[in-house]
């Protein structure tokens, strides 16, 4: 904090040079829902036919959907405001002595029906685009859906260089790194775990999402302390004109949003659903384990003033889990996160955006195995307060400088207990481990218009981790170059380092998988990221068509060891072994975002390796979810105003996967012989490439004076058997009395049609 | 807890898959490669030199000791300036013919050909670490008493150490890896001991250091792999060369009697 003020200090009387330059700002919000629009166009021109020759200058509207035109003299202007989704905004200022601010409402459209019309030379930071994307919430929710569950996370599985683990995971495996390398925030609060379901499905329910930014990798300063990639989401503030919302039916769940004003200065939102598959499974048998999971959302938004608004925002995701054997033995198990965040978004000038945010995260998870009086208790829990500080200054025709500060206070927490039995002697070895410790982060960021064709994002974030007494450096550029003919190159480079691991015991995620800290013996994981590309609008820039090489080298990557023990007492830290890794590929993704269709086509060539001394011999292995192809369409075509189409292909090289190449006999005691299998490398054997098709046709109607949209979902439409696993069955054959060895393939999900309902209101 | 979870998750995923059969056989030829298969070890009580050759056989095929037998290797040890051949005996075992006094301190060397696959391995049995004393500790375990010893010992060479005592009841324990030379440790045995009286005798084995990794991994090629996980491991063999696998080692015997080194 110490630093952005200082460096306030220092620009502050910069903008104080030119005298008779003024500022036009203000704030970009849907017309009707109020909800602040993130990164509208907004370019000034001195005629109200807009074109490049009068065209003034440009800039794009942030997160709580503020910008600034510094600069300008006195005159008269037409400001044109626009984004996708929305139709183009024009209105006249007159500058006269004095800063200028404008509030613009933006009237929102069909991007079947928009035209592109605006192009200001900073249509949203061509850096920015480096890796990026952002998805609308809308087009997630015409994706096709499993059970007619919208998930984000299976949404972004589809883009080119994010590979799913395995149908089972809605995990992230961005361009070769792991899902705990991912920084996924939600309204800037760090989320771990999340997920449901063991990692079927994320935690983040899309009615409540307004805007979905996925950053692949090379992440500029502004984030940190993953390795891989940035999921920035941010919640619906709530609408300001009226009550209303959303509701949903689904095969496995139900959900409802509700948002509305307050009062004419707050609005809310808050948003709900819930797993019933254990009400559905009861009504069939009573044997079957209990499991289900509900998550809220909830946001408030109080304006102290034209300068001044203050967010409340909470979230809450639980899964419960139990097995009731008989009366005195049962198991129970639950684990979620809950997260709470105070921002206060404050104005200080037209040049100068702050925001500052006190945030509390909570993760936990626990478990209770036994009988009723003697319980088998674990559980670990991961607390984090967070102090953090933004700023934005944009006095600077040709710089947006940003910087901010944090510090976040950790509580790491594992505990194994016996609750009711004091006879045992040696339960004096179970306990309770406890780390406390904190990071402070710094860093400070420069979009840089150098001239017309070029664009740089350079900048630096500093760490400091207590735990250990780490403090690094990570330095960050990235760089596009305009040539003749609309082709945008671009490049980047980001160090980045991880203080808090994930350490997957197998190659699904549980929420027992423990969340460890860097400590004296645990060094910081660290990634080196080096990106190319290039990208071009074509066909009026309708579609946008990019390529992206890149290349990643991570170190102090932390995987359990071959004969770890997981037993209680042996301290996890020795169960670890360190190793190195390495990902580099090709994406081609060709994106079209308005038209009477929207969708992209990715594809991507990649290779991930990893190397550890005490793994596969030491030889370099391929991880589970390597793809040396991976294709992906999406397609959203709207018919006519009743019916709508979504349309997912994905196609993928086979798993790496371990696999016995021969057997052989062994004598293993004495006077015991064994059949023994020799495996393969580590996943050194491919299983066959998945490809699946889904699609989601849309049925539009109204009843009872409401919207109403039937989706029917067909997962796998051409029931093609993926091999989720392979393994030797010895099967048993009722003629002749003997075993036999049988390949067996697991596939998990066959065609699977479902129906879902959903209206709004 | 991670089993149950899964099952919880198959069992949704079975439910939403219409009860669909999720398993299905699959006709497909796994990669294969033949390896020469070999397993001896030796000790200073032995006064042969035997070992086992087989080869292995597809992943799908059923291992029978017909199907893996290797009637026709030729078959070495070196030792000192001399080679002994072994002959097939039967089965998969090949035998030295002569007797001989195997030595602490000697290093043994196999060589195995058979068909262009060359297997060749060497150990060295170690000398045993001396004992100087032995102490009594009593360890109360679920409510009981019981003893577990320590033995107070000089390494001369790097090893594995396990031990083995007469008239007892015991809980298996584990063998232990001696790193260092000529330094004094103390072991406390895992095994839980119980004597019938004061008479009894303790049995050190102590095997060449190579021992260790796989006695560590010797239940390793046991199972499908497991889909969850990341795949099976295999058996640490230290028999060198192209496609082979196995394990050569040779170990060291000392027996002594608890009451001559009990420590009061």
């Amino acid at each position: 904090m110490k630093y952005s003020l200082l460096l306030l200090f220092i620009l502050f009387p910069l903008s104080l040079i030119s005298e008779d330059k003024y500022s036009i700002s203000g704030i970009v919000n849907d017309d009707t829902s109020k909800e602040a629009v993130i990164s509208a166009t907004v370019a000034l021109y001195t005629d109200s036919i807009i074109n490049k020759d009068n065209f003034v200058k440009g800039a794009y509207s942030n997160k709580f959907g503020f910008y600034s035109l510094p600069n300008i003299t006195n005159g008269t202007y037409y400001l044109a405001v626009s984004s996708v989704g929305y139709k183009l905004m024009l209105s006249k200022i007159i500058v006269t002595n004095d800063d200028f601010r404008r509030n613009v409402q933006l009237e929102s459209i069909s991007v079947m029906t928009q035209e592109l019309t605006v192009t200001a030379d900073r249509e949203s930071s061509p850096t920015s685009s480096i890796s990026s994307i952002s998805i609308s919430p809308s087009f997630v929710s015409k994706m096709p859906a499993f059970g007619g569950e919208v998930d984000i996370f299976r949404t972004l599985q589809l883009l080119p260089g994010i590979a799913a683990g395995s149908e089972l995971s809605s995990g992230l495996y961005v361009r070769g790194g792991s899902p705990d390398q991912n920084l996924i925030l939600l309204d800037g609060v760090t989320v771990y775990n999340p997920s449901h379901l063991a990692g079927f499905i994320s935690s983040f329910n899309n009615d409540a999402i307004k805007d979905i930014r996925m950053i692949k990798g090379a992440f500029p300063a502004e984030y940190g302390g993953r390795l891989s990639s940035v999921l920035d989401l941010t919640m619906k503030e709530g609408r300001k004109d009226k009550l209303g919302g959303k509701a949903g039916v689904s095969l496995i769940s139900s959900k409802l949003t509700l948002e509305g004003p307050i009062n004419e200065n707050s609005s809310f939102m808050i948003s709900g659903r819930r797993f019933y598959f254990d009400l559905l499974l009861g009504l069939i048998t009573n044997d079957a384990p209990t499991y289900y999971f509900y998550d809220f959302n909830a946001k408030a938004n109080y304006k102290l003033s034209e300068n001044d608004v203050l967010y409340v925002s909470g979230y809450l995701a639980r899964d419960v889990f139990g097995v009731n054997e008989n009366d005195n033995d049962d198991i129970s198990v639950d684990w979620g996160n809950s997260t709470a965040n105070m921002r206060w978004m404050h104005i200080v000038s037209p040049e100068l955006f702050t925001n500052f945010s006190l945030v509390y995260t909570d993760y936990v998870f626990n478990s209770n195995i036994g009988e009723r009086d003697v319980v088998f208790n674990t559980g670990s829990r991961i607390r984090d307060i967070v102090l953090k500080g933004d700023a934005q200054y944009l006095a600077y025709d040709d710089h947006i400088i940003k910087t901010g500060a944090d510090i976040t206070w950790h509580n790491f927490n594992a505990k194994a207990n016996f609750l009711g039995i004091d006879e045992i002697p040696e339960a004096g070895f179970l306990g309770e481990g406890n780390i406390n410790t904190f990071d402070i982060a710094l860093y400070a960021q420069d979009e840089w218009k150098v001239n017309d064709r070029i664009d740089v994002n350079y900048g630096l974030r500093g760490y400091y981790f207590q735990q250990g007494s780490y403090l690094d450096i990570e330095p960050r550029i990235s760089a596009t170059y305009l040539l003749d003919g609309g082709i945008r190159l671009k490049g980047a480079f980001a160090v980045a380092n991880q203080y808090i691991h994930l350490v997957v015991r197998n190659n699904i995620s549980l929420p027992t998988d423990l969340w460890f800290p860097s400590t004296e013996n645990i060094l910081p994981s660290r990634s080196y990221q080096g990106i190319l590309g290039a990208e071009m609008n074509i066909i009026d820039d309708t579609y946008l068509i990019s390529l992206e090489g890149y290349y990643k080298k991570m170190n102090n990557l932390l995987e359990y060891r071959d004969d770890a023990e997981f037993t209680l007492g042996i301290p996890l830290e020795e169960q670890f072994t360190r190793g190195d890794g390495k990902a580099y590929g090709i994406e081609v993704f060709l994106n079209k975002k308005i038209g009477n269709f929207t969708g992209w086509i990715g594809y991507t060539l990649a290779w991930t390796k990893r190397q550890f001394a005490d793994l596969n011999n030491g030889k370099e292995f391929y991880p589970r979810y390597d793809r040396r192809h991976d294709v992906s369409l999406t397609l959203n075509y709207e018919f006519n105003e009743t019916w709508e189409l979504g349309l997912a292909w994905v196609y993928g090289t086979g798993q790496a996967f371990t696999l016995p190449t021969s057997s052989y006999y062994w004598q293993q005691t004495e006077n015991y012989y064994d059949e023994k299998y020799q495996f393969s490398d580590r996943n050194g054997v491919r299983l066959p490439a998945y490809h699946r098709m889904d699609l989601n046709f849309m049925y539009k109607f109204e009843a009872y004076k409401l919207p109403w949209v039937l989706s029917i979902n067909i997962y796998n439409v051409y029931d093609r058997r993926n091999p989720f696993a392979w393994y030797i069955d010895n099967e048993y054959n009722y003629d002749t009395g003997d075993y036999n060895k049988k390949l067996k393939q697991i596939t998990l999900f066959p065609i699977i049609p479902t129906l879902g309902l959903s209206f709004e209101f | 807890m991670k089993k149950l979870l899964i099952i919880t998750l198959l069992t949704i995923t079975a439910m939403l898959s219409s009860c669909d059969d999720m398993e299905q056989s699959v006709d497909y030829q796994l990669p294969f490669v033949e390896k020469l298969i070999i397993q001896g070890q030796f000790g200073t009580n032995s006064q042969r030199i035997s070992v086992s050759v087989t080869k292995s056989l597809p992943a799908l095929e059923d291992v029978t000791i017909d199907k893996v037998t290797i009637k026709d290797a030729d078959c070495k040890v070196y030792y000192k300036d001399k080679v002994m051949n072994l002959v097939h005996k039967g089965e998969s075992i090949y035998e030295s013919e002569d007797t001989l006094t195997i030595e602490e301190g000697v290093e043994y060397r196999l060589e195995v050909k058979w068909k262009g696959h060359v297997a060749t391995a060497s150990s060295t049995i170690p000398q045993t670490p001396e004992v100087i004393s032995i102490k009594k500790k009593p360890v109360k375990e679920w409510g009981e008493i019981y003893h577990k010893y320590e033995f107070n010992l000089l390494s001369k060479e790097k090893g594995m150490i396990g031990f083995d005592f007469s008239g007892e009841f015991s809980f298996y324990g584990d063998y232990s890896l001696i790193n260092k030379e000529n330094t004094s440790f103390k072991i406390l045995t895992d095994r839980i001991i119980e004597f019938d009286d004061f008479g009894d005798i303790f049995i050190i084995q102590f095997y060449d250091q190579q021992y260790y990794a796989y006695y560590q991994t010797r239940y390793e090629g046991d199972s499908d792999g497991g889909i969850f996980s990341n795949g099976g491991l295999n058996i640490e063999g230290n028999v060198k060369g192209n496609n082979v696998f196995g394990v050569w080692f040779g170990y060291n015997s000392f027996a002594g009697r608890v009451d001559d080194y009990l420590e009061e």
